[in-house]
């Protein structure tokens, strides 16, 4: 779920920046184009007005002089060599007299600052006329201008991070609702590979990418499905097969013991092969066994861990008898669910008899039911073994897995008991781990969630 | 005693016949449901041994049919399937007891024995054993007239020893009528080991006479006799 937000998050960003780069070009464009649009505008403004002063100038120099007190062009100023012809009123009022009196200094129109902090924009131009040169000053207070510019930048400042966090909302909504299909998958997928592999994700028929998906989803399903029928149907198909055959040499055996003409040593030679066949048929039982668990071929009812516990270890008491040792079963909580009482038993009476098995005589083995914290059940198992290293801690459940060979094949078994706890515990949604016991020795710890969780 | 079996693999099928024969019964042996049925209808058998893997017609079919036509002998029923459907099932289409393969030879016998008797109100034996004597209703067990100080469960082993003397009692009969367990596991299997070594330190150590036996391979007895061969 985290990584999925994650993935939301960053689609959001990535939209919102590829959004911000757009906007921000698209503004400097505006803004540049409106900025050279206006200047334009009075380029022309100052174009039109030199004609119209140089042409009184020219043509009309009386009415060079109305126009400096009232008409169309506001502000110029005429020079004849370096004294004023004319300068119109609003020329005296714009502090520029001072600064433009070099030479030919706008040819092209030019912006200029006052030392009050207006902004005006200017050009000359000379005109000989006989003897004399004219030079013409027109100009236009730029301000307005730049003021319009200003409200443009402010309104695009003032656009840009609203639009920009209104983008990310938006990105952010999208982006959930263009993920949230993964959600649903992921949901059920974790359902289907948890709970039962016969399930399958529901496919829309839209045609879509996400339809793909769970299709490719559906497929995988299938084949590990398959794949799994088909090893559980082996080994109970394989169990079945060999039961025809162990049942001939078993009757085969046992009838021919029945007879009263057969040697001592044909005796233990038959016995010896019972005896093998025996032990052949139980590993067949396990297997058996095992495919059920793995196939969660369950024959639930209600049962009580503690009883079934007291119930293993009464059981088993006989055999910790003959090694002088004790067990000690610290019963601190219950619980009631819903169990194959067959197959869980048969977990924790291997448990139980490993303990036994492994202990020295004259030490304690402890059984204690308790629960944790968070509401899980536990039951931990320790013994006062060698114990095992950490490297083997996983393969001992491995199936036909013998820790240190030689020993344990002497102390009989199929080589499938704590693969048989492993998987019985794990069709009841437990768990079981190997710990190292404070005392000594391993300390097998089995935790069976809290019902909550389970139901 | 006459005995049908019906069992299509001919190996265990002939085990089967020479087995039963040695016991003293008159055994056919016939290997499909149809052979059966035609044996059931020309011949009078007191008991009938049915494998449930058939060939054709397959056996709790052809159970129904024979409890339909009305025949009402024993019909123990021999099974590799293993689950309590198959159970149900089997004992409902007119089983009277059935055996998971691979079975025990001897616990045959014994699910014979008790067939045959059932509906004969015959006197139970008083449980004794040579000097061995077991009272039941005190779970009191004499020998040469001595207490024995025995466990309730080594009470039961020995009663049911007692209770099968002369024949061989396999694991798994011990494991379900003594331990009441369904299915056999390595622990179990010690535990038994265990209590027979215990009840042979109470009950034989001290005495000449050795009462409990064990048979390689098949499972153990209780007898006086001291034929060395097993004796069924």
């Amino acid at each position: 779920m985290l990584l999925l937000s994650n993935l939301r998050i960053r689609f959001t960003l990535l939209y919102g920046a590829a959004l911000i780069v757009t906007v921000l070009i698209f503004s400097i464009g505006i803004y540049v184009f409106v900025q050279r649009m206006l200047i334009n505008q009075i380029n022309n403004h100052l174009h039109k007005d030199l004609a119209t002063v140089s042409g009184y100038l020219l043509h009309d120099q009386a009415g060079l002089f109305k126009l400096a007190s009232m008409g169309p062009v506001h502000i110029f100023r005429v020079r004849d060599g370096n004294r004023d012809l004319v300068a119109s009123e609003q020329w005296k009022n714009s502090e520029l007299t001072g600064l433009l009196d070099g030479g030919d200094f706008a040819a092209q129109p030019k912006s200029i600052t006052t030392p009050s902090r207006r902004l005006y924009r200017v050009q000359s131009q000379l005109f000989p006329l006989g003897e004399k040169l004219y030079q013409v000053v027109v100009a236009h207070e730029e301000s307005n201008y730049q003021r319009t510019l200003n409200t443009l930048a402010l309104i695009i400042l003032l656009a840009f991070p609203v639009s920009v966090a209104l983008s990310l909302v938006v990105g952010y909504l999208i982006a959930g609702r263009v993920l949230s299909p993964i959600t649903t998958i992921t949901a059920k997928a974790q359902e289907i590979s948890a709970e039962n592999l016969s399930a399958r994700l529901p496919v829309n028929n839209e045609e879509n990418e996400f339809a793909t998906l769970a299709t490719v989803f559906n497929l995988t399903f299938s084949r590990l499905e398959e794949s799994f029928e088909r090893l559980r149907c082996f080994t109970a198909d394989a169990s079945h097969e060999l039961r025809t055959p162990l049942t001939a040499i078993r009757s085969i055996g046992e009838t021919a013991l029945q007879q009263q003409d057969i040697s001592p040593e044909c005796r233990e030679t038959i016995g010896s092969m019972l005896e093998e066949t025996d032990r052949l048929a139980q590993t067949v039982e396990s297997l058996l066994l095992l495919s059920r668990a793995d196939g969660s071929a369950l024959n639930k009812e209600p049962a009580e861990l503690g009883n079934l516990l007291a119930d293993v270890i009464e059981f088993l008491s006989v055999l910790a008898e003959e090694k002088k040792q004790e067990i000690n079963f610290e019963r601190l909580t219950s619980l009631h669910l819903s169990a194959d009482a067959c197959m869980l038993r048969r977990a924790f009476l291997n448990l139980v008899d490993n303990a036994i098995k492994y202990s020295p005589e004259q030490t304690t083995i402890t059984v204690k039911l308790f629960r944790e914290a968070d509401g899980s059940t536990v039951v931990e198992v320790g013994d006062n073994g060698s114990g095992i290293p950490d490297a083997e801690k996983e393969k001992v459940f491995d199936r036909f897995y013998r820790l240190d060979n030689g020993r344990s094949r002497e102390k009989g078994g199929t080589g499938l008991g704590l693969s048989i706890t492993k998987a019985a515990v794990e069709a009841h949604g437990g768990l079981v781990t190997i710990l190292d016991n404070p005392v000594g020795g391993a300390l097998f710890r089995v935790v069976f969630p809290s019902p909550k969780q389970d139901s | 005693m006459r005995v049908l079996v019906v069992e299509d693999e001919r190996k265990i099928a002939d085990a089967l016949k020479r087995g039963l024969e040695t016991e003293g019964y008159e055994v056919i042996a016939v290997s499909s449901g149809e052979e059966g049925f035609f044996c059931l209808n020309s011949e009078s058998f007191d008991l009938m041994l049915l494998d449930l893997m058939l060939p054709g017609r397959d056996g709790l079919e052809v159970l129904q049919t024979i409890r339909n036509k009305g025949f009402s002998l024993p019909v123990l029923v021999l099974t590799g399937r293993d689950t309590v459907e198959d159970r149900v099932l089997g004992l409902d289409s007119g089983a009277d007891d059935y055996l998971v393969k691979p079975f025990a030879f001897p616990e045959l016998l014994a699910r014979m024995r008790l067939l045959l008797r059932r509906g004969k109100h015959e006197t139970e034996k008083p449980l004794a054993l040579a000097d061995l004597e077991l009272h039941l209703p005190t779970h009191q067990a004499l020998r040469n007239e001595q207490l024995l100080d025995l466990t309730s469960r080594e009470f039961e082993l020995l009663a049911y020893l007692l209770k099968h003397q002369g024949h061989v009692v396999s694991r798994e009969m011990l494991a379900h009528d003594v331990w009441k367990v369904r299915e056999r596991s390595t622990p179990l299997d010690n535990v038994i080991d265990v209590n027979i070594a215990r009840l042979r330190r109470k009950v034989d150590d001290p005495f000449p006479l050795k009462l409990i036996r064990t048979i390689r391979g098949v499972g153990f007895m209780a007898t006086a006799s001291d034929d060395h061969a097993a004796t069924q």
